[in-house]
């Protein structure tokens, strides 16, 4: 797995290099922390937004993502890819699978609402939830019988260059590589873009209008169904684009990933203050962050209940989150 | 249940069923055992979603509880003393209940103040957090520096899971391989369970886990503790779970963390959903036909494809294996289930609500409040408290005060309600009156001024502390439980009057069944009072917008209060149904000493009725007297009319 | 141009309307009294279609709007000051106006009519930039009538916007309506402030208990003792 520490203490480098020392460590997993966290990030997106603007926990969200990783590998078999794009492909075939897929997600997205959780809108809270269970399931299964029971492998398409060694010929037990770039080189205009379309944009203004004051944007001539189409969409497209980025960066895939991804999605999503997109993003990569140093030091298998722990008891004792606003139920 | 003939005959099936198997060689008793497992797990996960109304996503957890529990106290892995003895299965069980319902208790405490959908998350997160500490806690290292004060500390065997574990032993019964005799254990086990689930349905407390369900603070308001209601079903649903966890580790003898992870839960809540949430037939119904769908449908169904496919020679369909889409299955059943049918296969059918139409020539008209069936239990009790107190109002507020954010809600409020008087409070829109009404209820603190009732301050009393106390209250918007009858939301009413336990729910000693015969006659009583009678078993939610209001006070009424707050009782009503209702209030003061306090916007209702009126603006009382000096004092008429508007009119 | 006939509208069993009929002419401001519950607010939800009239018919320009979506009502020509303002909280004051022209086709004649909301109201060119929920009450008074006008309404439809409002914002809030109505706007003002709206009114109707009880010149009802009477209930 590309960005873990080969070696803690003990064992010594290559060429004679001296043992890692505990700040390589902490940087390494630092850097680790921020490409989860991206992914995360992206995915608590599209957590908030509908959450925001139908109080809906889409609890298939983290499968659609899983669905965007499987669906990506389709596309490059359908244009032809075989192995490690180089130059000029880096430009056009790249791009291009990333467009592809999150308009493939975000469609998938807009279908689930349209067919699962539009037909209860007047209902009560759980209905839907229970409906999303339900979906969430159903997508598991495709994937399942899709691709198989064990996790596929995911082509080496992005190249995976060691920038440390071999750019700047620093000798270092920390690894970041072009990998690493890429996440970063997709993710910040993704958000930016979306910033630009939340405040800038017409039907930016009017979900964010929506998801405040349903009914008066309503009275404003703003189409409310349509605007939560849209939010679906540009969700499932953001799920879509973090898929792409966890297949080329991890080259592995596994049909049972979305739960995982999901629920510490959803984590960072209630942490940032559900509802509240930068809370998202920043909550994703706090998110990261900690399932990384938490693999680190002190084991893999207890992060899951780490993460968990961190969701009780911010819905317990600060709903809201960090940065959301209290809303007090009337009487 | 049924009577007679089906029963009977249902009870005779059962009995008979795994001899005839044996019989005909269909082995089909160890599945079918291992799915009433299933369907006990789920009966317990009933009482938490269906009675309670608590959407569970983590209910594994205390099926695994349960199972680990009877695993380690009956299992030589950890060198549990009570390995070996023939009585160990049995008194293990108990202790695996009481641990489970432990759990349920610690599960559910952070649960009490959240959100629906973020308790079912809360839920589901524990349902993560245990399997993966039973995993973890089966090699367990602790290093401080160079100090390991633990060392491969093995709690729960980790990923490997307990066994062997203890079978139960009865003398002249083998619990070995046969099915036949863990059939039996589990069938008794079932039907002591439904037995009591049965019973705690039909109780006070059950009813009590509908009124959480259908409205939380309406049930709070009308006496029923929340805290302790929900944390009871969480503990009593989780307890089924400790017995069913425990025959599932003695039967298969071996149990491993992968058994009870997300998928058990959500196949369990399938159970629930599709038979109907809240029927146990229903759940028995959606338990079996899960069951049944998983073990024998999808493998007949897979038979039959393949055959399909060598027939008409299509090669996927011959290798196809529908077992793999059992949670696609489950997914779309949960879906459909919400999207066409939520009450599931055996619930309630919620017809939508009759239209009520205000033609002048309606046909029934309104049934006045029939003054001698005033049941004289109720005029005692409101009579009863009178002596001591007599001149002493009933009510003190002082400078009561509430913010909301910037907004200042109540600024420094006197106001009283002398003893068996009717006081009105009105005010222009946003002026405090409901404020007022939810501090004294005591669903919002205040944050200053004090509160005195009878000569007591209510300090900081939770709602339905309150109401035990003797004040009741009703909503603008009329808040009944909808999908419980006339007669239950009336006995929801007495639920702070009467006495009965858990235990006494389930085992109905003398005392119990002449308390609840007593509270039905009474309610009925009460019904015939405000003009319902003959209407106890309609469904609330079906009820003519008039009778629902008569519904609410007369739950208000079987709390015994001395003072009952009104909020627009007569919101939307036809002027005969106010009428009507406005003479009701009168006989409450004049036959029961009823104190009332009464917001209204109808003005001609409130000067019609009231002794002595409070006028509040802005969250500040700004005149107080009776009906004729209000309605010429110059700043009430300022409040509602504008400034100036008296001089306006004179210029 | 308005036109309520025989209308009663219910909030599911509760019946609000009780057969309410009342007419807007082109170029008129008229206004809607009553106290609180009597129905004035449950009236402008059933023109918009946010509540819906089980009987009786509502036309605007001899449309019916009764069985119209609200998006497309407003798209109609009609526009709302909603009942405690209801300013997007977390939108600035200029986002917010840009969203009362949501509707409309016309988008190039946007940035001329923000120019004559913040004529109309100059403290908001102040505070453009400024989030909707920080705004004192009377200026997000003004944002929400600014608002509606942005859509460039024929007919713009007012719900009590002297609640919370000091005495001299009353003033000042109401002068400005009656600027707007001069320059062509017609007006439907719900109030609970009788005095002020009947100053500017030039008819008005008394609403109780969803019914309309008393109806005339804004003159005659601000002269007459009735409006006081039927306030306080004295018979």
């Amino acid at each position: 797995m590309p960005g873990r520490v080969r070696a803690l203490g003990g064992l010594g480098g290559h060429d004679g290099a001296p043992q890692v020392n505990a700040w390589e460590v902490l940087v390494q997993q630092t850097i680790n922390g921020l490409t989860r966290g991206a992914v995360f990030a992206l995915i608590a997106l599209g957590y908030t937004m509908v959450y925001g603007i139908i109080e809906l926990i889409n609890f298939a969200h983290g499968d659609v993502f899983m669905l965007g990783l499987f669906i990506s590998l389709s596309w490059f078999a359908l244009l032809g890819v075989t192995k490690t794009l180089v130059g000029w492909q880096l430009v056009t075939i790249l791009p291009l699978v990333f467009a592809l897929t999150m308009l493939t997600t975000a469609a998938l997205n807009v279908a689930i609402d349209r067919l699962a959780y539009r037909p209860l809108r007047r209902s009560t809270r759980l209905a839907p939830l229970i409906t999303a269970i339900g979906v969430s399931f159903m997508l598991e299964n495709i994937a399942l019988l899709w691709k198989g029971p064990a996790p596929i492998a995911y082509p080496d398409v992005f190249p995976s260059v060691d920038i440390l060694r071999e750019w700047l010929g620093v000798d270092s037990a920390v690894f970041i590589t072009t990998k690493d770039l890429l996440v970063v080189g997709a993710t910040i205009p993704l958000m930016v873009g979306l910033n630009y379309f939340v405040t800038r944009t017409r039907w930016g203004k009017a979900m964010r209008a929506t998801a405040q004051d349903r009914e008066t944007a309503q009275a404003m001539g703003i189409d409310v169904e349509r605007t939560i189409l849209l939010t679906f969409f540009v969700g499932g497209a953001l799920a879509g684009a973090a898929g792409v980025i966890q297949g080329m960066y991890y080259n592995i895939g596994m049909w049972w990933m979305g739960y995982q991804a999901g629920l510490r999605a959803f984590t960072a999503a209630v942490l940032g203050g559900i509802g509240n997109m930068p809370g998202a993003a920043l909550g994703g990569l706090f998110i990261g962050f900690l399932s990384a140093w938490s693999d680190q030091y002190i084991s893999a298998r207890w992060t899951n209940a780490i993460v968990f722990a961190i969701l009780i008891l911010v819905l317990v004792f600060r709903p809201q989150g960090l940065m959301g606003e209290r809303s007090p139920d009337k009487v | 249940m049924k009577r007679g003939l089906g029963w009977s005959a249902l009870v005779a099936a059962l009995l008979v069923y795994p001899f005839v198997d044996r019989v005909l060689g269909f082995q089909t008793v160890h599945a079918v055992s291992d799915g009433m497992i299933y369907v006990l797990l789920a009966l317990g996960l009933n009482i938490v979603v269906g009675y309670a109304g608590l959407l569970d996503l983590g209910y594994a957890a205390f099926f695994a509880i349960g199972a680990y529990a009877m695993g380690l106290l009956n299992s030589p892995v950890l060198g549990s003393p009570f390995y070996g003895h023939p009585w160990s299965f049995w008194l293990c069980i108990w202790i695996a209940a009481a641990v489970s319902a432990l759990l349920g208790v610690a599960i559910g405490a952070p649960t009490l103040r959240v959100r629906g959908d973020y308790l079912a998350i809360i839920t589901l997160g524990f349902g993560e957090i245990i399997p993966v500490a039973i995993r973890n806690l089966g090699d367990i290292t602790i290093e401080l520096g160079s100090w390991r004060p633990v060392e491969r500390l093995n709690l729960t065997g980790g990923e490997n899971g307990v066994n062997p574990i203890g079978r139960p032993y009865f003398p002249g019964v083998p619990f070995e391989t046969d099915p036949v005799p863990w059939y039996f254990l589990i069938l008794i086990i079932g039907a002591a369970s439904l037995w009591a689930m049965n019973r705690l349905r039909d109780s006070r407390l059950g009813r009590a886990w509908m009124a959480i369900r259908e409205d939380e603070t309406a049930a709070d308001c009308t006496g029923v503790n929340p805290v302790s209601t929900k944390l009871l079903a969480f503990a009593l649903g989780a307890s089924f779970s400790g017995f069913a966890g425990s025959v599932y580790a003695a039967k298969l003898q071996a149990i491993t963390p992968g058994a009870f992870e997300f998928q058990v839960s959500i196949m369990l809540l399938c159970m629930v959903v599709l038979g109907g949430a809240g029927s146990l037939k229903g759940v028995i119904l959606g338990g079996m036909l899960i069951t049944l769908f998983d073990r024998v449908a999808l493998a007949q169904m897979t038979f039959f494809v393949r055959w399909v496919g060598r027939t008409v020679g299509v090669p996927t369909l011959v290798a196809a294996d529908l077992t793999l889409w059992r949670w696609f299955f489950f997914g779309l059943g949960l879906a459909l289930v919400m999207l066409l049918r939520p009450e599931g296969l055996a619930g309630r059918r919620l017809r939508p609500i009759p239209v009520g139409d205000d033609s002048a020539d309606a046909p029934a008209p309104a049934v006045p409040p029939r003054v001698e069936a005033i049941p004289s239990w109720l005029r005692d009790r409101m009579r009863g408290g009178g002596g001591a107190h007599g001149s002493e109002p009933i009510l003190e507020i002082r400078a009561l005060t509430r913010r909301f954010g910037g907004i200042v809600a109540l600024n420094d409020v006197d106001l009283v309600v002398p003893r068996g008087a009717i006081v009105g409070l009105i005010g222009p829109n946003g002026a405090g009156k409901t404020t007022l009404f939810n501090v004294v209820t005591g669903v919002i603190r205040p944050e200053g001024g004090r509160i005195t009732f009878e000569g007591t301050s209510l300090g900081r009393l939770r709602p339905n502390a309150i109401v035990a106390r003797g004040i009741a209250r009703t909503f603008q918007s009329i808040r009944l439980f909808p999908q419980m009858t006339v007669l239950e939301n009336v006995l929801v009413g007495e639920h702070c009057r009467l006495a009965a336990s858990v235990v006494g729910a389930v085992l109905r000693p003398r005392a119990v069944v002449s308390e609840e015969a007593r509270a039905r006659q009474r309610g009925r009583e009460l019904l015939t009072f405000v003009g319902l009678d003959g209407k106890e078993d309609d469904v609330a939610r079906n009820l003519p917008y008039g009778d629902q209001r008569r519904l609410e006070i007369a739950r208000a009424l079987a709390t015994e209060p001395r003072l009952i707050l009104l909020d627009e009782p007569t919101a939307g009503m036809n002027p005969r149904e106010t009428e009507t209702l406005t003479a009701l209030i009168g006989t409450l003061r004049r036959e029961l000493a009823l104190s009332v306090l009464l917001i209204e916007h109808d003005m001609e209702v409130v000067m019609g009725i009231s002794d002595r009126i409070t006028v509040l603006d802005y969250g500040t009382r700004i005149a107080e007297g009776t009906p004729a000096e209000i309605q010429r004092h110059p700043r009430v008429i300022e409040a509602y009319l504008g400034t100036g508007f008296e001089a306006e009119r004179h210029a | 141009m308005l036109e309520l006939a025989d209308v009663h509208t219910y909030y599911g069993n509760i019946q609000a309307l009780r057969g309410v009929s009342l007419s807007v002419a082109p170029g008129e401001i008229v206004t809607l009294i009553g106290g609180n519950g009597a129905g004035k607010t449950t009236t402008l939800r059933t023109i918009l279609g946010t509540a819906r009239a089980r009987r009786g018919t509502v036309s605007f320009n001899g449309r019916r709007l009764d069985t119209l979506a609200t998006d497309r009502i407003v798209r109609l020509g009609i526009a709302q000051s909603p009942e405690g303002r209801r300013i997007f909280p977390r939108m600035t004051v200029l986002e917010n106006l840009e969203l009362g022209a949501f509707a409309r086709p016309d988008r190039a004649a946007i940035a001329s009519d923000l120019q004559r909301v913040f004529t109309l109201f100059p403290r908001l060119a102040e505070r453009t930039a400024q989030s909707g929920g920080t705004l004192s009450g009377g200026e997000q008074q003004m944002l929400a009538i600014g608002r509606a006008l942005m859509a460039r309404p024929t007919l713009l439809l007012l719900d009590e916007p002297s609640m919370g409002l000091s005495p001299i914002l009353v003033e000042t809030i109401f002068r400005i309506v009656q600027d707007i109505n001069r320059q062509g706007t017609t007006i439907l003002l719900v109030e609970q402030n009788a005095r002020m709206a009947l100053r500017v009114a030039h008819r008005g109707y008394v609403i109780q208990t969803g019914r309309i009880v008393l109806q005339d010149d804004a003159a005659a009802l601000l002269r007459s003792d009735l409006v006081r009477k039927t306030y306080l209930g004295e018979k």
